[in-house]
């Protein structure tokens, strides 16, 4: 178990250089000089000597590529708008979103597994056909419309709630309902689907052979099977978000890693976005790892390797 | 005298499926009595497996329809019995094993937790003495390090042991009925001998009247007592295992013995002309008769009802009288 | 062959007998028809500014309100289908193409070829796709081309990956070995037999992909990323709709019903196919 954990982590490592060289190359096909797209129009030639000296501009690609990898390494990437090292920008940012994931999570997480069990449990019901339509409309909401209407609704007319910005815990309510309404949904179908495909298989059908009462083949025998693959969709699910809540942030006005790449991608401030990129990729390939290393320890098929057969 | 411990009339099953309803078992009646081996014999198809299972009810419904007839245990009809009763009856008074012990226990729990779960409901003792059963029950059928097994997964048992190990959870309530549905057929043929003579001695030293379905006509010969011939939903021919296979009276069965090569241990029943009708649409009349060497018009018009040829020993065929004189 | 078409036949059935499957098919019908006839049922021309109007709500004239710069919300919201609709379809149908391509080739030639384009696929995966498609707009700038291209880039792994394991399945089959065996072309057996067979999870992704090609498309647009303005496009136009949103709800409300709408059409479609098209998910 121990080396094939070492061998994801290794594999980690031609990912995120592959990352790290789209993203490069990416930047660099801006249109223009990036020395005056850094230092603006009005800059005088001396102004765009240094920064094509900082920034190795005139150095051949590969050499650019592997300042820029030393910067990043070292933490000396500067924003090229606020001249502010780009990690203590971007890591208060990282938090926030962070905060918000875990708080959509715990909303959603109990959630979409109760709804998602019940409905396979009382299968071809009223609830299970609640519950399977509901989630497909939850799947199918625009987040930032979902965001304005709550925003209409809790904000503008019954004025319970803020409308956005990051003040408290009343300002995490809104945006965390936005992101929890889809991400329930899809654990909820996720959960349905996996459960009606293990009450069907043979060990199943031994504990009901056996008499062990209804609650406890689904709630015991079943469940147990499930949450293996059902903890590795909510972890990939939660490494999306870390990344993928740029629209809630942005509807919502919440300071979180999502809105500042792409306000440094308005900004045509390349420093930010690189760092933002590449650092939203580790981040998501390691809680990747994660959830591949939780799964070897919840399956016993891995966790005690393959018997004598 | 022989009790009769389990009575299947005239059980009739059908499944909804998309393509039509599928008549699975037409007229099935047998009868099962204390201290005996039944097989069940036919081939894939036949409605051998989901007469086993519709004994417990295992079977879904939907898609399965249970249309007609009664499962009488003890005389009580186990079709009409409220599910709570019924899962009295389940593993504490008739217990079940299957074809697949690969995936007839649960991936993500121990033998232990598992074995231990059935014991302590229907033996209704606390989890330490549940242990006890279990490591007793697992010594019964030959699994001497018992302790071990039970801390193992699944996964980290060999085939035979799994099965073991379901007969073992099998015997640990003291059912009176085994229902054992195939359970060689998955397993190399020198453990397949073990396993039946495990279940020979469950019959000699528990008691246990097992009903034991198979394809193969070697398995019932080595440990059967009486045997009871399927074909395409119906039971074709039944008695005592002597009987049946020394002097089989039904063209299908006889057509079966002749196919074997005497000199093959492993009997399998493939080699009669024909195959195995569709059942969404049957035949007509006696649904061997598109096979049948010796069919005449009335074959392929009436059901031939099972009668009894001789004490003890009863066919469902128009000419038997005629192809036994 | 008439196997094939058997088993069209039947999946059609089943389909027909999902009810949401129906709503999604009537749905997207109703999308298509609005796109393509956009210019006979708009009942004013979308970019047509009555500044007087503005943000009016609706009534008879304008069932849907009038925005900001006094045009007509119904039929911008009409105008919209087409440009969602034109632009998640090049998107989905290329991104299928080249992922299926990928997969398929290193799924059928394995080893060095298959680790090289699944771990290209890997970056791309690793990569969060809302901000890859972000960045590739805001780098190239918002033409349509490009927004095709930031929402099919983002999909291309998805598509190899299971083109490659259906191709997998597929490879090892008799008659694979068959066909082998009388000499045909390796290239010619994936194309004539493997990627034939594995068109069925291909074709559900596709469905399931419009919905997200279409909340991609729309999501950028709120951004101010997509479909420039005037042309009318449902986020873009709801990006515009937040800032008087307190005196004109209608001016949002309705693009977002629209996304909603054709959203649910395809995912309640690729749901109700996938359902037909592995009848064990659903055998009741």
């Amino acid at each position: 178990m121990g080396r094939l954990a070492l061998t994801r982590v290794l594999l980690l490592i031609p990912v995120l250089l592959g990352v790290s060289i789209f993203i490069f190359l990416l930047m660099r096909m801006i249109p223009g000089d990036p020395a005056i797209i850094i230092a603006g129009e009005n800059a005088t030639p001396e102004m765009l000597k240094e920064i094509r000296d900082e920034f190795d501009l005139d150095e051949p690609l590969i050499i650019q590529y592997i300042t820029f990898m030393r910067n990043l390494f070292s933490g000396k990437v500067v924003s090229i708008k606020t001249r502010r090292p780009v990690f203590e920008e971007l890591f208060p940012r990282f938090l926030n979103t962070l905060q918000l994931t875990l708080f959509s999570m715990a909303i959603a997480v109990p959630l979409g597994m109760i709804l998602g069990v019940l409905a396979a449990a009382y299968r071809n019901s009223f609830l299970d056909n609640f519950v399977m339509v509901l989630s497909l409309l939850g799947v199918s909401m625009p987040v930032f419309w979902l965001g304005i209407i709550l925003i209409l609704i809790f904000a503008v007319q019954l004025g319970l709630l803020p409308s956005g910005g990051k003040e408290g815990f009343e300002s995490l309510v809104l945006p965390s309902i936005t992101i929890a309404f889809a991400l329930t949904s899809m654990i909820a179908r996720m959960t349905r689907a996996m459960m009606i495909e293990t009450l069907s298989t043979e060990f199943i059908r031994t504990a009901k052979a056996y008499g062990l009462p209804r609650r406890k083949v689904i709630y015991k025998y079943a469940l147990k099977n499930v949450m293996i693959p059902i903890v590795t969709v909510i972890g990939l699910q939660f490494g999306y978000l870390l990344g993928g809540a740029v629209l809630t942030e942005s509807v919502f006005g919440w300071p979180g890693i999502g809105r500042y790449i792409v306000d440094g991608i308005f900004a045509r401030d390349y420093s930010v976005v690189q760092t933002g990129i590449m650092f939203l990729s580790a981040v998501f390939v390691l809680v990747n790892l994660g959830i591949d290393i939780l799964y070897m320890f919840l399956d016993p098929k891995i966790r005690r390797g393959v018997g004598k057969s | 005298m022989r009790e009769k411990i389990l009575e299947i009339n005239h059980l009739q099953i059908r499944f909804d499926t998309e393509d039509g309803v599928v008549k699975a078992l037409e007229d099935v009646n047998l009868e099962l009595y204390s201290g005996e081996i039944l097989g069940l014999v036919g081939e894939t198809g036949c409605g051998k497996s989901v007469t086993s299972q519709s004994v417990l009810r295992l079977l879904p419904t939907p898609p399965t329809r249970i249309t007609n007839g009664s499962i009488l245990f003890h005389g009580k009809n186990l079709l009409e019995m409220p599910e709570e009763k019924m899962n009295d009856i389940r593993g504490g008074k008739i217990a079940m094993i299957f074809q697949e012990p690969m995936t007839s226990l649960n991936p993500v729990f121990t033998i232990g937790e598992q074995l231990e779960d059935v014991i302590a409901l229907h033996r209704k003792v606390d989890r330490k003495e549940a242990n006890v059963i279990a490591v007793k029950s697992l010594v019964d059928v030959g699994l001497d390090d018992a302790e071990v097994i039970l801390s193992k997964y699944p996964h980290e048992l060999s085939g035979g042991q799994r099965q073991r190990v379901m007969i073992a959870m099998a015997l640990s309530c003291q059912p009176e009925v085994l229902i054992a549905d195939e359970p060689t057929t998955a397993l190399d043929v020198s453990i397949q001998a073990q396993i039946l003579s495990i279940i020979k001695h469950l019959k000699q030293d528990h008691g246990m009247a097992v009903l034991l379905v198979t394809h193969n006509l070697g398995v019932v010969a080595q440990v059967c007592d009486r045997v009871a011939v399927m074909y395409a939903g119906y039971v074709v021919e039944k008695g005592d295992k002597f009987d049946v296979l020394k002097t089989p009276l039904h063209p299908y069965p006889r057509g079966l013995l002749e196919s074997i090569p005497r000199s093959r241990k492993v009997r399998e029943l493939r080699s009669i002309p024909g195959s195995v009708p569709n059942l969404i649409n049957p035949p007509e009349g006696c649904r061997f008769h598109p096979r049948c060497p010796f069919s005449t018009g009335v074959c392929d018009r009436e059901v031939p009802v099972l009668e009894e040829a001789a004490p003890g020993h009863f066919v469902a065929c128009h000419h038997w009288r005629r192809l036994n004189p | 062959m008439k196997s094939r078409l058997d088993s069209v036949r039947k999946i059609y059935g089943r389909l027909k007998k999902n009810r949401l499957a129906v709503v999604g098919l009537w749905i997207i019908i109703i999308l298509v028809i609005t796109a393509v006839f956009a210019p006979l049922i708009a009942p004013y021309d979308p970019n047509e500014q009555d500044l007087l109007s503005s943000l009016e709500g609706p009534s008879l004239a304008h069932p849907m309100g009038v925005d900001f710069f006094g045009r007509d919300v119904f039929s911008r919201v009409i105008w919209g289908a087409r440009v969602s609709l034109t632009i998640s379809l090049v998107a989905v149908a290329i991104s299928a193409v080249v992922g299926t391509i990928l997969g398929s080739l290193a799924g059928f030639y394995g080893s060095v070829l298959d680790e090289v384009i699944m771990r290209i696929m890997d970056v791309f995966l690793a990569i969060p796709s809302i901000l890859l498609a972000i960045a590739i707009v805001a780098v190239l700038g918002p033409r349509t081309s490009n927004l095709i291209l930031a929402v099919s880039v983002s999909t291309i792994p998805e598509f190899s990956r299971i083109a490659r394991s259906a191709v997998l399945v597929e490879k090892n089959k008799e008659y694979i070995e068959a066909a082998r065996a009388i000499g045909e072309s390796r290239l010619s057996i994936l194309f004539r037999y493997a990627l034939p067979n594995s068109m069925v999870p291909i074709i559900v992704q596709a469905s399931l992909r419009m919905a997200t090609a279409i909340l991609s498309v729309s999501g950028l647009g709120f951004l101010g990323l997509g479909v420039q303005p005037p042309t009318p496009e449902w986020g873009t136009d709801l990006s515009l709709a937040r800032t008087y949103l307190e005196i004109a709800p209608h001016a949002g409300i309705f693009p977002g019903i629209a996304i909603f709408l054709s959203v649910i059409g395809f995912n309640f479609l690729g749901d109700g196919l996938n359902e037909a098209l592995n009848p064990k998910l659903k055998d009741r």
